[in-house]
Formats: structure tokens, C-alpha cells, sequence
């Protein structure tokens, strides 16, 4: 294997009892670091009774209490202890140079403070991912997102410039802006979340008559932000749009940027090197080490030391897939990327059910809008599940055909029933950051 | 192919990196410029040792 492939091939390559070896050693580290230096992590682990001289192997490390966001909640904001991060800050306050937070979905954000030697530490991990993906330094990339408080794609930014990657950043731009600046430059890369790699290339085509596979020259695409770069038939639809390669790249404002397709597109590879990944099993909380089981992830980020984050459960539905990669590395990889939420995977009509399922089947569907919606209800005592879409233009007079056939196809791929509601193209909501797509209502 | 390197000798440099790093801010006098971009400096350093240094540890045990 040509070592220019990749990032850094002692670590990637690196054997696999080596690679569990040191991720052993770095979770004693900075397991030790937190309980010296953190007033959050000492009081968490000193009320479990474990302190840095119980961790020995990775049974031990499973005793160690899971932080949360709800938790970040109670110790950050007003009147509360180093604000805005609270007493989890392993480091004085002069040494952070960094605030990023997250977008509150579920809540009120978190606030994440880096210091100078964890915001390198990002760009590093993402570095590996943007090397893997073929980024290199005769590229030119633009970055359509907004700078801000969102951590979003500001390391791909960074992590691009230390490749020699040449970096347009599209802050403010709107879309037609950024479109325009993408072809006066010639750009042929870019980065952005899916919902808008789809509407940008609407947007190109459909209001401005340029087509995007054809007129412009982007031929590689990072997504992140949502699942749609792991389901093929979304992946199918931004390829087919921009006639470019997509790669599929996950992380969060607490963890780092954790996984990345290499360019074989074979599924997300976690950077085992700098994080440690443990998926527990939804229902017993036992941890999964087999390959093909779904569970939910936790996450602890090995060296990142201003806010350490150790054991977290990420509420991400992965399962491990351990055969090896044709790109030679090492790391194992996730089949099918994160494939949900664990708040979004429910139980309807007393099925396990999951909205990315939806997406896959929707998006097969040539005569339908990148678009949908589904709000889960009740009926009764029973489970409704309402699904929106749209008709691509020209498909108008297609709607008992596509109707037939899509609720057959939901039927296989999901065992249940869906109310289906076509709209007209236009009419559901388009998206710029992360789409919001899904509600269950039946608890309100 | 299998790529060419001698970890030993990149631990060496990384740790004389390091310690240089140091050295110059100890001579410096404070002065400003030169201590923030120490701290950059070994912050860059400090990537090394967790890309380098850190496997060498476990790759070079009982050797």
C-alpha cells in the first residue's frame, strides 16, 4: 500500500491489539487529567468510588460513569462556577481560545471552550479525514456555511489550509452567491451539510439554469451534519446533482471530529487513534464488541483536555463493521455511518423504527423532491405515521402510480403504514444547516 | 510499499523540538511575540507527540 494514502500511517495502520494498547494508555491519561484538574469529573467519580488507579483494561473503563449533555446543562451558564463552561474546565480561563456551542435542539446549548492545543488537536483530526477523502493541495474548496458559534465546518476550514488545500470561505454569501463564487473561481471541492448540498444544487438548476454536473466543476463533496451521507439513495441523488464524489465525515461540538469515509466510500471509519469508541447495546446497556449489531455510541475523546469529554453518550445509532478496508487502515469502520438518533429511533406499532429508514425509501423514488416530512401521532390508541412529499416537476399526473408504489416499498423496508400527503413541489421546507424533518407528537 | 521511517530518531527530534521550544521562551525576557508563538509552536509539537511519540511508546514496547 502507496504510504502517501495516508494521514499518518503509524497511526492508521497501526495493528490492531497495538491501537487498543494505546487507546488504553490515553484513556488512563486523561482519565487522570480530569480527576486532577476538573471539580466536575472529581465529584462525578469520587460519588462512583473510581479513581485514576482502578482503570487497568477496558472492563474497568466500563465502570466509569457516562457524561451527558443534561449534565453540561446543570453546571454551565449564569451564577454558575467558570461561566459560561462551568467546573468541568481543566485548564485557567486565560487559556481558552476558543468558544464554540451547540445548536440547542434539545435544549439549552452546551458551550464548549478549546484551547490553542485542543483547537490544533481538532484540525488534526480532521485532517485525517480530509487527506483520506483525496483533498490535497491542488484543490480549491469552498466553504458554503456560516461562521459562527456553530462549530459546523470550521476545522474542514483550518484543516484544509494545513493540507495546502486553497480555502474560499463562503461565510455570509447566500446560495446563489456562493454558486457564482463557486464558478468564477472553478472550484472543485466542497463542504457542507446535506440538506444543502441538495437545495444548493437545486437552487443552481432550478432558478438560476446552471446545472451543477455540467457547469461546474466541483468533483468532491464532504457532508456532515446529518445521516443522509451514509444512505445510498441520498448519496446517489447529491452525486448524481453535482457530478462529484460525496464523502460522508461525522463529529459534534463535545467529541471532535471522529469519523470519515476514505475515498472507497465503504463506510465511516472511526479515528480510533485519538478517540475511543464503546456501543452499548439499546436495551441492556451491555457493550457491543461484535460486528452487525446495532447500539448506541459513546464516545470519549482520548486528548482533548481543556473541557475533557470522557465517556459520552452521544445518543448515536451506530454498529460496527470489522472487515478490513480496501484503503489498508486499520480502524474499524460503521456500517451504514450513524444511522440515527437514539431519540429518534421509537417503537411504533411496536416496531423499532427509524426516520433515516423513511429517507432511503423516499429518495429512491426519481419521481419525488429531495424533501419529505414525517410526524408520528396517535389515532386512538393507535400509531400514526404521516408522511409529506413532492412530486418533482413533471411528474404531477404520476401521483396514484408513485402512491402505489412507495407505500409497498415503505411497507417492505419498514414492516408499517404510512398516511401519505403529496404537496406541491415548493412546498416543504428547504434547508441551509441540519433539515429538521421529523416529529413525534404523540406525547404532547 | 512500506514507508521509510526510524521512530526512534523521530521521537528524538520531536522531544529536542520540544525542548528548544522551551529553551527559547526561558531566554526570551517575555517578550510577547516570542512567547505566543511558543505557545503555538508547542501546541503543533504537542500534535506530534500524540501522532508520533504516543504510538512509539506502545510500538517500541519490548523492543
Amino acid at each position: 500500500m502507496d504510504p502517501s494514502v495516508y494521514w499518518n500511517p503509524i497511526l492508521e495502520t497501526m495493528p490492531r491489539e497495538k491501537l487498543q494498547a494505546l487507546q488504553l494508555k490515553k484513556f488512563k491519561r486523561i482519565f487522570t487529567w480530569a480527576y486532577d484538574n476538573s471539580p466536575f469529573y472529581r465529584r462525578l467519580y469520587r460519588d462512583a468510588g473510581i479513581e485514576p488507579g482502578d482503570i487497568k483494561t477496558f472492563a474497568d473503563i466500563r465502570k466509569v460513569p457516562k457524561i451527558e449533555k443534561s449534565m453540561m446543562r446543570e453546571i454551565q451558564g449564569p451564577g454558575k462556577n467558570n461561566y459560561p463552561y462551568g467546573d468541568i474546565l481543566c485548564v485557567p480561563k486565560t487559556d481558552v481560545c476558543s468558544y464554540r456551542q451547540t445548536s440547542g435542539t434539545t435544549g439549552q446549548p452546551v458551550y464548549q471552550a478549546d484551547s490553542w492545543q485542543d483547537w490544533e488537536w481538532g484540525i488534526e483530526a480532521y485532517s485525517h479525514a480530509l487527506w483520506a477523502q483525496t483533498y490535497r493541495n491542488t484543490d480549491r474548496m469552498l466553504l458554503p456555511f456560516g461562521y459562527n458559534i456553530f462549530v459546523a465546518f470550521w476545522a474542514a476550514h483550518y484543516a484544509a489550509e494545513k493540507l495546502g488545500v486553497e480555502v474560499v470561505p463562503g461565510g455570509v454569501l447566500n446560495t446563489e452567491a456562493r454558486i457564482l463564487k463557486m464558478q468564477e473561481l472553478e472550484a472543485n471541492a466542497m463542504a457542507a451539510t446535506v440538506s444543502y448540498v441538495l437545495n444548493m444544487g437545486r437552487v443552481a438548476r432550478e432558478k438560476m439554469g446552471i446545472d451543477p454536473a455540467k457547469d461546474l466543476n466541483i468533483q468532491k463533496i464532504t457532508v456532515a451534519g446529518e445521516p443522509g451521507g451514509s444512505i445510498p439513495a441520498t448519496r446517489q441523488r447529491m452525486e448524481e446533482l453535482w457530478g462529484a464524489k460525496v464523502y460522508d465525515q461525522c463529529g459534534s461540538t463535545e467529541i471532535g471530529h471522529w469519523g470519515w469515509e476514505c475515498h472507497h466510500q465503504a463506510g465511516l471509519h472511526v479515528n480510533e487513534a485519538f478517540f475511543l469508541f464503546e456501543i452499548e447495546d439499546l436495551e441492556t446497556g451491555e457493550i457491543i464488541t461484535e460486528p452487525g449489531k446495532k447500539g448506541r455510541l459513546v464516545a470519549t475523546a482520548l486528548d482533548r483536555t481543556a473541557q475533557p469529554c470522557i465517556r459520552f453518550d452521544a445518543k448515536d445509532i451506530i454498529q460496527w463493521n470489522a472487515e478490513p478496508c480496501a484503503c489498508g487502515r486499520s480502524f474499524w469502520r460503521l456500517d451504514g455511518g450513524i444511522i440515527g438518533r437514539a431519540d429518534d429511533i421509537t417503537k411504533v406499532k411496536g416496531v423499532l423504527w427509524a426516520p433515516s429508514a423513511v429517507e432511503e425509501v423516499v429518495r429512491g423514488f426519481a419521481q419525488l423532491s429531495d424533501e419529505y416530512q414525517i410526524i408520528l401521532s396517535k389515532k386512538g390508541d393507535a400509531d400514526q405515521i404521516e408522511l409529506k412529499v413532492e412530486l418533482m416537476p413533471g411528474y404531477e399526473n404520476n401521483e396514484a402510480d408513485v402512491r402505489h408504489a412507495l407505500l409497498a416499498k415503505l411497507r417492505l423496508q419498514t414492516n408499517l403504514n404510512y398516511l401519505l400527503d403529496f404537496k406541491t413541489y415548493g412546498d416543504l421546507p428547504r434547508f441551509e444547516g441540519k433539515g429538521k424533518r421529523f416529529q413525534d407528537l404523540r406525547h404532547n | 510499499m512500506k514507508p521509510e521511517f526510524d521512530l526512534n530518531a523521530m521521537v528524538q527530534k520531536i522531544q529536542t523540538l520540544k525542548q528548544n521550544a522551551a529553551e527559547l521562551k526561558a531566554v526570551a525576557g517575555g517578550i510577547v511575540a516570542v512567547d505566543r508563538n511558543i505557545n503555538r509552536i508547542s501546541a503543533s509539537i504537542r500534535v506530534m507527540e500524540l501522532d508520533i511519540c504516543d504510538a512509539a511508546d506502545i510500538l517500541l514496547a519490548g523492543d
